[in-house]
C-alpha cells in the first residue's frame, strides 16, 4: 500500500517542460479561423445566396419557357416556333 | 457581465492546465493537442463566462469533460487500428516512451472513465462526491470505478516490479 502511495506521489510530481509560447501562437491561429467562419454576418450571407440560389433554380424550372412544346401555354407558338413551321396552315406563308 | 481577456487567463492560467493535461494523456503530442484543445474551448466559452465559479473551476471542469471525450476518441482509435493490424491492414506503431511517459504505464490498462476518477481522487485529492458532479455519474458509480482503478494499478504495478 505504501507503494502504491509512492507512485500516487511521483505522479502528483510529474511535470513536463511545456512551450507555452508556440502553444499560444497555435491557439490563436486556430481561434481567428474558427471565429472567420462562425461571423454571424458570413453565416446568414451564405444562407441567403443559398435560398436565393434555390429559388431561382426552382422558378427557372417552373418558368413556362423552359418547358418546350407545351401548348397550352399562351405564348408557346413564339418560341416553339419550329412546330409551327410544320403546320399546314402556315406553310404557303413561309414557303413562298 | 465582467469582460474577461483571453490572453490574460492563458497567462494566469497556462501552467495549471498543463499539468491537469499532463496527467490525462501521455505523450507529448497528445498532450499539446489536448492542452490546445481546451484552451480553444475557454476561447469560445469565454464571453458567456458569468463569473459565478471561480475561473480556475471553471477551468477545471472543461478541462477535465475535454479530456475524457479525448482519451475515449483516443481510446476507440486505439481499439480500431489493433483490428485493422490484426488483419495487417495498417502497421502499429511503436512510439518510444521517455523516462516521463514510462511513469503513466501503470495507468494505461484503464479505461478513460477509471483513469480520469483515479487521477482525480488520488491525485488532485478531490472528493467522490466532487469528481461525481463534475463528470455527471452516480456517486456509486465513481466509487466502483475507483476501487477497480486501484486494483488494476496495484495488479500491473507488481507485475513491472515496481511494487
Amino acid at each position: 500500500m505504501v507503494n502504491y502511495n509512492e507512485y500516487i506521489n511521483k505522479l502528483k510530481q510529474s511535470n513536463p517542460p511545456a512551450d507555452y509560447g508556440r502553444m499560444q501562437a497555435q491557439i490563436n491561429q486556430k481561434a481567428a479561423r474558427y471565429s472567420l467562419f462562425h461571423l454571424p454576418q458570413l453565416q446568414f450571407a451564405i444562407t441567403a445566396s443559398l435560398v436565393i440560389l434555390l429559388l431561382s433554380f426552382g422558378f427557372y424550372m417552373t418558368y413556362p419557357v423552359n418547358q418546350a412544346s407545351n401548348d397550352e401555354v399562351l405564348m408557346s407558338y413564339v418560341f416553339n416556333g419550329e412546330t409551327i413551321n410544320d403546320s399546314v396552315l402556315l406553310d404557303y406563308v413561309f414557303e413562298n | 457581465m465582467v469582460k474577461i481577456d483571453f490572453n490574460q487567463v492563458y497567462t494566469d492560467h497556462k501552467e495549471f492546465v498543463w499539468r491537469l493535461v499532463s496527467r490525462y494523456a501521455n505523450s507529448r503530442q497528445d498532450r499539446e493537442d489536448l492542452f490546445q484543445e481546451v484552451f480553444l474551448k475557454v476561447h469560445r466559452a469565454l464571453p458567456g463566462f458569468r463569473g459565478q465559479a471561480s475561473i480556475q473551476t471553471w477551468l477545471y471542469r472543461i478541462t477535465v469533460n475535454t479530456s475524457l471525450s479525448f482519451l475515449k476518441k483516443r481510446n476507440s482509435y486505439k481499439k480500431l487500428k489493433e483490428v485493422l493490424s490484426s488483419f495487417r491492414l495498417v502497421e502499429v506503431e511503436h512510439v518510444k516512451e521517455g523516462a516521463d511517459e514510462s511513469i503513466w504505464q501503470p495507468l494505461n490498462k484503464l479505461n478513460p472513465q477509471q483513469r480520469m476518477i483515479l487521477i482525480m481522487s488520488d491525485v488532485e485529492e478531490k472528493k467522490l462526491e466532487e469528481i461525481a458532479q463534475i463528470l455527471i455519474i452516480p456517486v456509486g458509480t465513481v466509487k466502483t470505478n475507483l476501487h477497480r482503478a486501484r486494483e488494476t494499478v496495484k495488479k500491473e504495478l507488481i507485475e513491472d516490479g515496481k511494487l
